[in-house]
Protein backbone atom coordinates (compact mmCIF):
# COMPACT_ATOMS: atom_id res chain seq x y z
CA UNK A 1 0.00 0.00 0.00
CA UNK A 2 1.56 3.33 -1.14
CA UNK A 3 2.23 6.09 2.00
CA UNK A 4 0.00 8.38 0.42
CA UNK A 5 -2.78 5.91 0.71
CA UNK A 6 -2.04 4.61 3.94
CA UNK A 7 -2.15 8.92 5.03
CA UNK A 8 -5.20 9.10 3.83
CA UNK A 9 -6.84 6.32 5.55
CA UNK A 10 -5.59 7.34 8.51
CA UNK A 11 -6.82 11.39 8.23
CA UNK A 12 -10.46 9.61 7.14
CA UNK A 13 -10.13 7.50 10.76
CA UNK A 14 -8.52 10.33 12.60
CA UNK A 15 -9.30 13.89 11.40
CA UNK A 16 -11.85 14.15 9.08
CA UNK A 17 -11.12 17.96 9.68
CA UNK A 18 -7.96 17.52 7.85
CA UNK A 19 -9.41 15.64 4.60
CA UNK A 20 -12.53 18.25 4.44
CA UNK A 21 -9.96 20.37 3.97
CA UNK A 22 -7.73 18.75 2.26
CA UNK A 23 -10.29 17.65 -0.39
CA UNK A 24 -9.95 21.65 -1.42
CA UNK A 25 -6.92 21.38 -2.41
CA UNK A 26 -6.26 19.98 -6.66
CA UNK A 27 -2.66 18.07 -5.62
CA UNK A 28 -4.58 15.96 -2.48
CA UNK A 29 -8.05 15.62 -4.92
CA UNK A 30 -6.79 12.67 -6.60
CA UNK A 31 -5.17 10.30 -3.33
CA UNK A 32 -8.70 11.21 -1.48
CA UNK A 33 -10.46 9.42 -4.60
CA UNK A 34 -8.67 6.58 -4.76
CA UNK A 35 -8.63 6.42 -0.86
CA UNK A 36 -12.10 6.89 -0.61
CA UNK A 37 -13.16 4.15 -3.48
CA UNK A 38 -11.06 1.63 -1.90
CA UNK A 39 -12.49 2.05 1.57
CA UNK A 40 -15.58 2.08 0.27
CA UNK A 41 -15.16 -1.13 -1.53
CA UNK A 42 -13.33 -2.85 0.64
CA UNK A 43 -15.57 -1.95 3.44
CA UNK A 44 -18.81 -2.59 2.21
CA UNK A 45 -17.65 -5.88 0.22
CA UNK A 46 -16.13 -6.79 3.98
CA UNK A 47 -19.68 -6.36 5.69
CA UNK A 48 -21.65 -8.02 2.66
CA UNK A 49 -19.15 -10.89 3.49
CA UNK A 50 -20.08 -11.31 6.82
CA UNK A 51 -23.61 -10.99 6.37
CA UNK A 52 -23.72 -13.85 4.03
CA UNK A 53 -21.97 -15.67 6.45
CA UNK A 54 -25.30 -17.68 7.78
CA UNK A 55 -26.00 -19.02 4.37
CA UNK A 56 -22.96 -20.51 3.48
CA UNK A 57 -19.50 -19.00 1.09
CA UNK A 58 -21.54 -18.65 -1.95
CA UNK A 59 -23.65 -16.35 -0.35
CA UNK A 60 -21.00 -14.30 1.38
CA UNK A 61 -19.33 -14.30 -2.16
CA UNK A 62 -22.28 -12.80 -3.44
CA UNK A 63 -22.92 -10.20 -0.84
CA UNK A 64 -19.63 -9.16 -0.92
CA UNK A 65 -20.26 -7.97 -4.35
CA UNK A 66 -23.32 -6.69 -4.23
CA UNK A 67 -23.08 -4.58 -1.36
CA UNK A 68 -20.17 -2.03 -2.63
CA UNK A 69 -22.24 -1.87 -5.80
CA UNK A 70 -25.60 -0.64 -3.88
CA UNK A 71 -23.27 1.72 -2.31
CA UNK A 72 -21.52 3.14 -5.21
CA UNK A 73 -24.99 3.25 -7.56
CA UNK A 74 -26.62 5.27 -4.66
CA UNK A 75 -23.73 7.62 -4.17
CA UNK A 76 -24.24 8.02 -7.86
CA UNK A 77 -27.66 8.71 -7.53
CA UNK A 78 -28.09 10.76 -4.46
CA UNK A 79 -24.56 13.03 -5.47
CA UNK A 80 -26.58 15.29 -8.14
CA UNK A 81 -28.94 16.27 -5.41
CA UNK A 82 -26.78 16.87 -2.67
CA UNK A 83 -24.77 19.58 -4.97
CA UNK A 84 -28.14 20.67 -6.04
CA UNK A 85 -29.06 20.91 -1.87
CA UNK A 86 -25.85 22.75 -1.21
CA UNK A 87 -26.49 25.31 -4.24
CA UNK A 88 -29.27 25.94 -3.09
CA UNK A 89 -28.40 27.14 0.34
CA UNK A 90 -25.81 28.76 -0.47
CA UNK A 91 -22.81 26.18 -0.08
CA UNK A 92 -21.68 26.28 -3.42
CA UNK A 93 -19.70 23.09 -3.91
CA UNK A 94 -17.97 22.02 -7.55
CA UNK A 95 -19.26 18.88 -9.47
CA UNK A 96 -15.83 17.72 -8.94
CA UNK A 97 -15.86 18.49 -4.43
CA UNK A 98 -19.09 17.31 -4.06
CA UNK A 99 -18.64 13.96 -5.42
CA UNK A 100 -14.87 13.94 -3.16
CA UNK A 101 -17.13 15.19 -0.22
CA UNK A 102 -19.56 12.73 -0.74
CA UNK A 103 -16.99 9.78 -1.49
CA UNK A 104 -15.27 10.74 1.10
CA UNK A 105 -18.04 10.57 3.82
CA UNK A 106 -19.03 7.14 2.15
CA UNK A 107 -15.62 6.16 3.06
CA UNK A 108 -15.98 6.75 6.62
CA UNK A 109 -19.09 5.03 7.03
CA UNK A 110 -17.73 1.61 5.28
CA UNK A 111 -15.39 1.83 7.81
CA UNK A 112 -17.74 1.99 10.25
CA UNK A 113 -18.91 -0.95 8.70
CA UNK A 114 -16.02 -2.52 8.39
CA UNK A 115 -15.50 -1.93 12.07
CA UNK A 116 -18.90 -3.63 13.05
CA UNK A 117 -18.29 -6.66 10.44
CA UNK A 118 -16.38 -8.93 13.27
CA UNK A 119 -19.15 -8.14 15.80
CA UNK A 120 -22.08 -9.10 13.31
CA UNK A 121 -20.12 -12.05 12.33
CA UNK A 122 -19.63 -13.21 15.96
CA UNK A 123 -23.60 -12.50 16.17
CA UNK A 124 -24.03 -14.42 13.20
CA UNK A 125 -22.04 -17.41 14.45
CA UNK A 126 -24.09 -17.48 17.80
CA UNK A 127 -27.15 -18.67 15.04
CA UNK A 128 -28.21 -15.02 14.98
CA UNK A 129 -31.58 -15.77 13.03
CA UNK A 130 -33.07 -14.59 9.75
CA UNK A 131 -35.15 -11.54 10.85
CA UNK A 132 -32.75 -10.31 13.26
CA UNK A 133 -29.76 -10.30 10.72
CA UNK A 134 -31.73 -8.51 8.60
CA UNK A 135 -32.80 -5.47 11.74
CA UNK A 136 -28.78 -5.77 12.75
CA UNK A 137 -27.95 -5.21 9.27
CA UNK A 138 -30.19 -2.08 9.19
CA UNK A 139 -29.04 -0.37 12.17
CA UNK A 140 -25.43 -1.08 11.27
CA UNK A 141 -26.30 1.21 7.90
CA UNK A 142 -28.26 3.47 10.13
CA UNK A 143 -25.02 4.06 11.86
CA UNK A 144 -22.80 4.02 9.13
CA UNK A 145 -25.03 6.61 7.58
CA UNK A 146 -24.64 8.65 11.25
CA UNK A 147 -21.34 8.83 10.70
CA UNK A 148 -21.03 9.43 7.01
CA UNK A 149 -23.50 12.60 7.42
CA UNK A 150 -21.32 14.02 10.39
CA UNK A 151 -18.49 14.09 8.09
CA UNK A 152 -20.95 16.02 5.38
CA UNK A 153 -21.97 18.41 7.79
CA UNK A 154 -17.97 19.13 8.41
CA UNK A 155 -17.93 19.76 5.10
CA UNK A 156 -20.62 22.26 4.10
CA UNK A 157 -20.21 23.83 7.79
CA UNK A 158 -21.79 23.19 11.05
CA UNK A 159 -24.12 25.80 11.21
CA UNK A 160 -28.03 25.98 10.05
CA UNK A 161 -27.57 26.16 6.56
CA UNK A 162 -25.17 23.53 6.90
CA UNK A 163 -27.66 21.26 8.90
CA UNK A 164 -30.59 21.93 6.79
CA UNK A 165 -27.91 20.92 3.80
CA UNK A 166 -27.52 17.58 5.43
CA UNK A 167 -31.29 16.86 6.55
CA UNK A 168 -32.91 17.68 2.88
CA UNK A 169 -29.40 15.70 1.80
CA UNK A 170 -30.63 12.45 4.27
CA UNK A 171 -33.92 12.84 2.47
CA UNK A 172 -32.56 12.11 -0.58
CA UNK A 173 -29.94 9.47 0.56
CA UNK A 174 -32.16 7.36 2.76
CA UNK A 175 -35.10 6.24 0.98
CA UNK A 176 -32.31 6.19 -2.27
CA UNK A 177 -30.05 3.40 -0.70
CA UNK A 178 -32.23 1.63 1.09
CA UNK A 179 -34.45 1.11 -2.41
CA UNK A 180 -30.52 0.34 -4.36
CA UNK A 181 -29.78 -2.25 -1.27
CA UNK A 182 -33.03 -4.11 -1.19
CA UNK A 183 -32.98 -4.31 -4.78
CA UNK A 184 -30.09 -5.98 -4.75
CA UNK A 185 -31.02 -8.57 -2.20
CA UNK A 186 -30.44 -11.11 -0.85
CA UNK A 187 -27.57 -10.43 1.17
CA UNK A 188 -28.44 -12.42 4.56
CA UNK A 189 -30.27 -15.32 2.23
CA UNK A 190 -33.30 -16.94 3.83
CA UNK A 191 -32.92 -20.59 5.85
CA UNK A 192 -35.54 -21.87 4.05
CA UNK A 193 -34.01 -21.27 0.68
CA UNK A 194 -31.98 -24.33 -0.95
CA UNK A 195 -31.01 -22.30 -3.67
CA UNK A 196 -28.90 -19.30 -3.96
CA UNK A 197 -29.89 -17.06 -6.11
CA UNK A 198 -27.80 -13.79 -7.45
CA UNK A 199 -30.64 -11.31 -7.56
CA UNK A 200 -34.17 -11.69 -6.18
CA UNK A 201 -37.38 -10.54 -7.74
CA UNK A 202 -38.43 -7.11 -7.39
CA UNK A 203 -41.58 -7.23 -4.86
CA UNK A 204 -42.74 -4.78 -2.53
CA UNK A 205 -40.14 -2.36 -1.36
CA UNK A 206 -37.54 -1.78 1.33
CA UNK A 207 -40.13 -0.38 4.40
CA UNK A 208 -42.27 -3.57 3.15
CA UNK A 209 -39.35 -5.88 4.13
CA UNK A 210 -37.98 -3.84 7.03
CA UNK A 211 -41.52 -3.55 8.55
CA UNK A 212 -41.95 -7.92 8.17
CA UNK A 213 -38.83 -8.23 9.83
CA UNK A 214 -39.26 -6.01 12.40
CA UNK A 215 -42.72 -7.50 12.88
CA UNK A 216 -41.30 -11.22 12.69
CA UNK A 217 -38.28 -10.65 15.18
CA UNK A 218 -40.95 -9.41 17.91
CA UNK A 219 -43.27 -12.37 17.54
CA UNK A 220 -40.25 -14.61 18.02
CA UNK A 221 -39.26 -13.13 21.22
CA UNK B 1 -17.72 15.54 -18.37
CA UNK B 2 -15.50 18.56 -17.92
CA UNK B 3 -16.35 20.52 -14.44
CA UNK B 4 -16.08 23.73 -16.79
CA UNK B 5 -18.54 22.68 -19.14
CA UNK B 6 -21.45 21.15 -16.34
CA UNK B 7 -20.98 24.31 -14.04
CA UNK B 8 -21.94 27.58 -15.68
CA UNK B 9 -25.03 25.97 -16.57
CA UNK B 10 -25.96 24.61 -13.16
CA UNK B 11 -24.90 27.48 -10.63
CA UNK B 12 -27.23 29.91 -9.93
CA UNK B 13 -25.63 32.99 -11.45
CA UNK B 14 -25.69 35.69 -8.84
CA UNK B 15 -27.23 39.18 -9.30
CA UNK B 16 -24.52 40.83 -11.26
CA UNK B 17 -23.28 44.47 -9.32
CA UNK B 18 -22.78 47.65 -10.34
CA UNK B 19 -20.43 49.63 -8.53
CA UNK B 20 -21.52 53.06 -10.27
CA UNK B 21 -25.02 52.75 -9.81
CA UNK B 22 -27.32 50.72 -6.94
CA UNK B 23 -26.32 47.87 -5.40
CA UNK B 24 -29.55 46.79 -6.53
CA UNK B 25 -28.93 46.79 -10.11
CA UNK B 26 -29.74 43.37 -11.62
CA UNK B 27 -29.09 41.51 -15.13
CA UNK B 28 -30.93 42.12 -18.56
CA UNK B 29 -34.06 41.19 -18.73
CA UNK B 30 -33.13 38.42 -21.09
CA UNK B 31 -30.40 37.43 -18.42
CA UNK B 32 -33.51 36.65 -16.24
CA UNK B 33 -35.16 34.90 -18.68
CA UNK B 34 -32.72 32.60 -19.42
CA UNK B 35 -31.78 31.91 -15.88
CA UNK B 36 -35.33 31.55 -15.26
CA UNK B 37 -35.81 28.82 -18.20
CA UNK B 38 -32.84 27.09 -17.10
CA UNK B 39 -34.86 26.22 -14.33
CA UNK B 40 -38.04 25.45 -15.41
CA UNK B 41 -35.82 23.12 -18.25
CA UNK B 42 -34.22 21.29 -15.69
CA UNK B 43 -37.43 20.71 -13.68
CA UNK B 44 -38.50 18.67 -16.94
CA UNK B 45 -36.01 15.82 -15.68
CA UNK B 46 -38.13 14.99 -12.44
CA UNK B 47 -40.88 15.13 -14.50
CA UNK B 48 -39.69 12.74 -16.92
CA UNK B 49 -38.89 10.67 -13.42
CA UNK B 50 -41.89 10.43 -12.19
CA UNK B 51 -43.18 9.38 -16.12
CA UNK B 52 -41.33 6.75 -16.05
CA UNK B 53 -43.58 4.55 -13.44
CA UNK B 54 -45.94 3.81 -16.42
CA UNK B 55 -43.66 5.06 -18.99
CA UNK B 56 -45.10 6.06 -22.31
CA UNK B 57 -47.44 8.85 -22.64
CA UNK B 58 -47.12 9.62 -18.74
CA UNK B 59 -43.65 10.85 -19.84
CA UNK B 60 -45.02 13.75 -21.37
CA UNK B 61 -47.66 14.54 -19.04
CA UNK B 62 -45.66 14.16 -15.94
CA UNK B 63 -42.51 15.96 -17.81
CA UNK B 64 -44.69 19.06 -18.30
CA UNK B 65 -47.17 19.10 -15.32
CA UNK B 66 -43.58 19.46 -13.34
CA UNK B 67 -42.48 22.98 -14.84
CA UNK B 68 -46.20 24.19 -15.40
CA UNK B 69 -47.28 23.82 -12.06
CA UNK B 70 -43.71 25.83 -11.09
CA UNK B 71 -44.91 28.24 -13.51
CA UNK B 72 -48.93 28.56 -12.70
CA UNK B 73 -47.41 29.09 -8.77
CA UNK B 74 -45.31 31.73 -9.49
CA UNK B 75 -47.72 33.94 -11.59
CA UNK B 76 -50.46 33.58 -9.31
CA UNK B 77 -48.58 34.21 -6.30
CA UNK B 78 -45.67 36.83 -7.24
CA UNK B 79 -48.14 39.80 -8.07
CA UNK B 80 -49.85 39.23 -4.63
CA UNK B 81 -46.48 39.57 -2.59
CA UNK B 82 -45.73 42.43 -4.81
CA UNK B 83 -48.94 44.31 -3.89
CA UNK B 84 -49.09 43.63 -0.45
CA UNK B 85 -45.56 44.86 0.11
CA UNK B 86 -45.35 48.20 -2.19
CA UNK B 87 -49.05 48.51 -0.24
CA UNK B 88 -46.81 49.02 2.61
CA UNK B 89 -44.03 50.85 1.63
CA UNK B 90 -41.44 48.68 0.88
CA UNK B 91 -38.75 49.76 -0.58
CA UNK B 92 -38.84 46.77 -3.48
CA UNK B 93 -38.09 47.39 -7.07
CA UNK B 94 -40.22 45.05 -9.36
CA UNK B 95 -36.78 44.36 -11.25
CA UNK B 96 -35.53 43.03 -8.30
CA UNK B 97 -38.33 40.89 -7.60
CA UNK B 98 -38.26 39.91 -10.68
CA UNK B 99 -34.39 38.78 -10.38
CA UNK B 100 -35.88 37.43 -7.18
CA UNK B 101 -38.20 35.46 -8.63
CA UNK B 102 -35.86 34.09 -11.40
CA UNK B 103 -32.97 32.89 -8.93
CA UNK B 104 -36.04 31.03 -7.18
CA UNK B 105 -36.87 29.34 -10.19
CA UNK B 106 -33.27 28.15 -11.43
CA UNK B 107 -33.17 26.71 -7.89
CA UNK B 108 -35.71 24.70 -7.70
CA UNK B 109 -35.21 23.34 -11.55
CA UNK B 110 -31.98 22.63 -10.05
CA UNK B 111 -33.07 20.62 -6.86
CA UNK B 112 -35.60 18.57 -8.86
CA UNK B 113 -33.05 17.59 -11.50
CA UNK B 114 -30.67 16.64 -8.67
CA UNK B 115 -33.60 14.38 -7.31
CA UNK B 116 -34.67 13.05 -10.87
CA UNK B 117 -32.52 9.97 -10.87
CA UNK B 118 -33.35 8.91 -7.00
CA UNK B 119 -36.75 9.35 -8.21
CA UNK B 120 -36.68 7.17 -11.32
CA UNK B 121 -34.91 4.75 -9.33
CA UNK B 122 -38.05 4.59 -6.77
CA UNK B 123 -40.91 4.94 -8.76
CA UNK B 124 -39.51 1.97 -11.29
CA UNK B 125 -38.49 -0.31 -8.92
CA UNK B 126 -41.55 0.72 -6.34
CA UNK B 127 -44.97 -0.26 -8.07
CA UNK B 128 -47.35 0.96 -5.58
CA UNK B 129 -49.09 4.15 -6.87
CA UNK B 130 -48.42 5.34 -3.19
CA UNK B 131 -44.65 5.29 -3.84
CA UNK B 132 -45.25 7.96 -7.25
CA UNK B 133 -47.34 10.09 -4.93
CA UNK B 134 -44.69 9.90 -2.04
CA UNK B 135 -41.57 10.61 -3.95
CA UNK B 136 -43.69 13.48 -6.24
CA UNK B 137 -44.73 14.81 -2.50
CA UNK B 138 -41.08 14.89 -1.58
CA UNK B 139 -39.04 16.41 -3.93
CA UNK B 140 -41.94 19.07 -4.65
CA UNK B 141 -41.54 20.23 -1.10
CA UNK B 142 -37.70 20.10 -0.54
CA UNK B 143 -37.01 22.04 -4.27
CA UNK B 144 -40.17 24.03 -3.09
CA UNK B 145 -38.47 24.94 0.60
CA UNK B 146 -35.45 25.59 -1.00
CA UNK B 147 -36.61 27.94 -3.44
CA UNK B 148 -38.79 30.32 -1.20
CA UNK B 149 -35.61 30.39 0.76
CA UNK B 150 -33.75 31.55 -1.85
CA UNK B 151 -36.54 34.32 -2.95
CA UNK B 152 -37.50 35.23 0.43
CA UNK B 153 -33.33 36.13 1.31
CA UNK B 154 -33.10 37.95 -1.92
CA UNK B 155 -36.38 39.94 -0.94
CA UNK B 156 -34.83 40.25 2.19
CA UNK B 157 -31.60 41.55 1.21
CA UNK B 158 -33.15 44.20 -1.31
CA UNK B 159 -35.21 45.65 1.38
CA UNK B 160 -31.74 45.98 3.64
CA UNK B 161 -30.10 47.63 1.01
CA UNK B 162 -32.77 49.95 0.41
CA UNK B 163 -31.73 52.12 3.06
CA UNK B 164 -32.71 51.85 6.75
CA UNK B 165 -36.16 50.62 7.74
CA UNK B 166 -37.42 50.97 10.78
CA UNK B 167 -37.88 48.40 13.10
CA UNK B 168 -41.34 48.37 12.85
CA UNK B 169 -41.20 48.24 9.47
CA UNK B 170 -39.17 45.40 9.52
CA UNK B 171 -41.87 43.39 11.33
CA UNK B 172 -44.34 43.86 8.97
CA UNK B 173 -42.64 42.83 5.87
CA UNK B 174 -41.87 39.85 8.08
CA UNK B 175 -44.95 38.79 8.31
CA UNK B 176 -45.77 39.68 5.18
CA UNK B 177 -43.18 37.42 3.61
CA UNK B 178 -44.16 34.51 6.21
CA UNK B 179 -47.55 34.61 4.94
CA UNK B 180 -46.51 34.37 1.68
CA UNK B 181 -44.67 31.19 2.21
CA UNK B 182 -47.23 29.68 3.51
CA UNK B 183 -49.77 31.20 0.79
CA UNK B 184 -47.02 30.27 -2.20
CA UNK B 185 -46.87 26.65 0.02
CA UNK B 186 -50.43 25.90 -0.36
CA UNK B 187 -50.67 27.23 -4.05
CA UNK B 188 -47.68 25.07 -5.19
CA UNK B 189 -49.79 21.87 -3.46
CA UNK B 190 -52.73 22.61 -5.10
CA UNK B 191 -51.63 23.31 -8.71
CA UNK B 192 -49.56 20.42 -8.86
CA UNK B 193 -52.40 17.90 -7.18
CA UNK B 194 -54.58 19.50 -10.26
CA UNK B 195 -51.55 19.27 -12.97
CA UNK B 196 -49.72 16.41 -11.70
CA UNK B 197 -51.49 12.85 -12.54
CA UNK B 198 -48.83 11.33 -9.97
CA UNK B 199 -50.68 13.32 -7.08
CA UNK B 200 -54.06 13.27 -8.90
CA UNK B 201 -53.94 9.33 -8.52
CA UNK B 202 -54.74 8.73 -12.24
CA UNK B 203 -51.48 6.20 -12.55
Amino acid sequence: MSPALTQSIEQLLRSPDNVVQSLKSKDEQVGAYRASLLLIVTGTACFGAVLGTSHGPLQSLYSAIKLPAAVLLTLLLTTPAFTAIAAALRRPLTAANATLLVLAAAARGALVLLALSPVVWLAMRHGLQYHRGIMTAVLCYTLADMYALRMILRGVGNDWRGRFVVLFFAAALIPAGAQSTWMLRPFVGRPSQHTLPFLRNIDGSFTDSVTRSLDSSVRFE
Amino acid sequence: MADSTIEPVLSVPEQPKNQNSSALDLGSPAFLVERALVGLGLSLFFGLALGMHRGGLSLITHALAIPGGLLLTTCVSIPSLYIVLSMLGAPLRLGLLLASVSTALHTAGRVLAGFAPIAALLVVTIREPIALALVAKLGLEIAGCLSLYRLMSAVREANALSGTIPGSAQTKYGLVLCGFVVLALNLGQMAFSTLLPALRGAS
